[in-house]
């Protein structure tokens, strides 16, 4: 029979992951005549369980912005991408206001639902008409003067949603 | 893509001071980061001063850091220099080789948020600081005893001789826990 100390050494093999199955063997059949050995070799194996099973603690909420704010990380803007996005998406909401039907079709429907809107085109056109006589002559054949608005509207609309892919951290030194 | 290539992914964007991975990196390691310190150094606010320390080194050295290498193990090597920075400096309070400090002391009280400690927890800080680092990295954190020698500079011998004795010890503490309890 084993000695109780070579066993203890087995079992803690056993705890590192480093038992061989030779090892594994003997120290099974040892424990299987030594109720002694059992015993210490279950509390052993318990007590490692539980560490395993051990919490977790977290520092304070805050933690991520003193470390980021110590790192210097801050947002801009990146306003050549945010050019190009704003004047990419104006153009192709032009283009889709002049060939696509559909926006006709639902500002129809919205300026004779809505008696108060019509003046208010009737308004904004007034000065839509000049500034696409001017700065869109190249499109002034096809565009209605409602188009260009909206095109706006929608580039400012599709500009915001961007904002945060429009925006890099750079790391400011202080 | 695997983990370890998100993991790298993740470096390699802050680097560039992507903010959105740096705090995918703190969302990832802190709770990890801070429970290993808080054990050792059994006090909250040093536990989350280490941690913000370990954290700014390591993302001002990620340039130098080798993708080929596991990040976990750097990380923890990073704030294992920084803990044993904290136990030099507090020389007066803390020993992390001094058996003194393998205390009877009552946590819960210390800890901020009076979370109701396990018995396992209450054992491990009995344990001395550097006793209680290396039953966290084996067996919370799965190091193997290489990675726990990269870890602590420690030969791997002393690391299983010292694991061994502070795995029978908990035993005895949790047997005395639950007599008492």
């Amino acid at each position: 029979m084993m000695k109780h100390k070579e066993i203890e050494r087995l079992i803690q093999k056993q705890l590192d992951r480093e038992i061989s199955p030779n090892e594994k063997r003997m120290l099974d059949k040892h424990l299987a005549q030594c109720p002694q050995c059992a015993q210490f070799s279950q509390e052993m194996i318990e007590t490692s369980k539980s560490l395993a099973g051990l919490g977790q603690f977290y520092p304070g909420a805050n933690f991520n912005a003193r470390v980021l704010a110590e790192l210097g990380l801050k947002r801009r803007f990146v306003w050549k991408k945010a050019g190009i996005a704003f004047a990419g998406s104006w153009v192709a909401a032009l283009l889709f206001f002049v060939y696509s039907p559909l926006p006709g079709q639902v500002l129809a429907w919205l300026t004779t639902s809505f008696p108060a809107m019509i003046r208010f085109f009737n308004k904004v056109e007034l000065v839509i008409t000049s500034l696409s006589q001017v700065i869109t002559p190249l499109f002034k054949s096809s565009l209605t003067t409602v188009n260009p608005m909206i095109g706006l509207v929608f580039s400012i609309i599709f500009v915001y949603f961007l904002g945060k892919a429009l925006q890099k951290e750079v790391r400011c030194k202080a | 893509m695997s983990e370890r290539d998100d993991i790298i992914h993740l470096i390699q964007r802050a680097i560039d001071n992507d903010e959105q991975a740096c705090s995918t990196i703190l969302n990832i390691y802190k709770g990890r980061i801070f429970s290993y310190v808080y054990r050792m150094v059994k006090n909250y606010h040093d536990a989350e001063d280490i941690t913000f320390d370990a954290f700014i080194k390591c993302f001002n050295a990620l340039p130098s850091f080798d993708t080929s290498k596991s990040f976990t193990t750097w990380l923890f090597t990073i704030t294992h220099n920084v803990a044993m920075d904290y136990f030099r400096k507090n020389k007066q309070e803390y020993e992390y080789f001094d058996e003194r400090h393998a205390s009877t002391e009552n946590l819960a009280e210390d800890f901020a948020q009076q979370r109701k400690m396990e018995r396992i927890d209450q054992a491990i800080l009995k344990l001395t600081p550097v006793d209680r680092e290396l039953v966290i990295l084996f067996h919370k954190e799965e190091h193997t005893y290489e990675e726990i020698s990269e870890i602590t500079h420690m030969p791997v011998t002393t690391i299983k001789t010292r694991l061994h004795r502070a795995r029978k010890k908990l035993r005895l503490l949790v047997l005395e826990h639950a007599k008492k309890a």
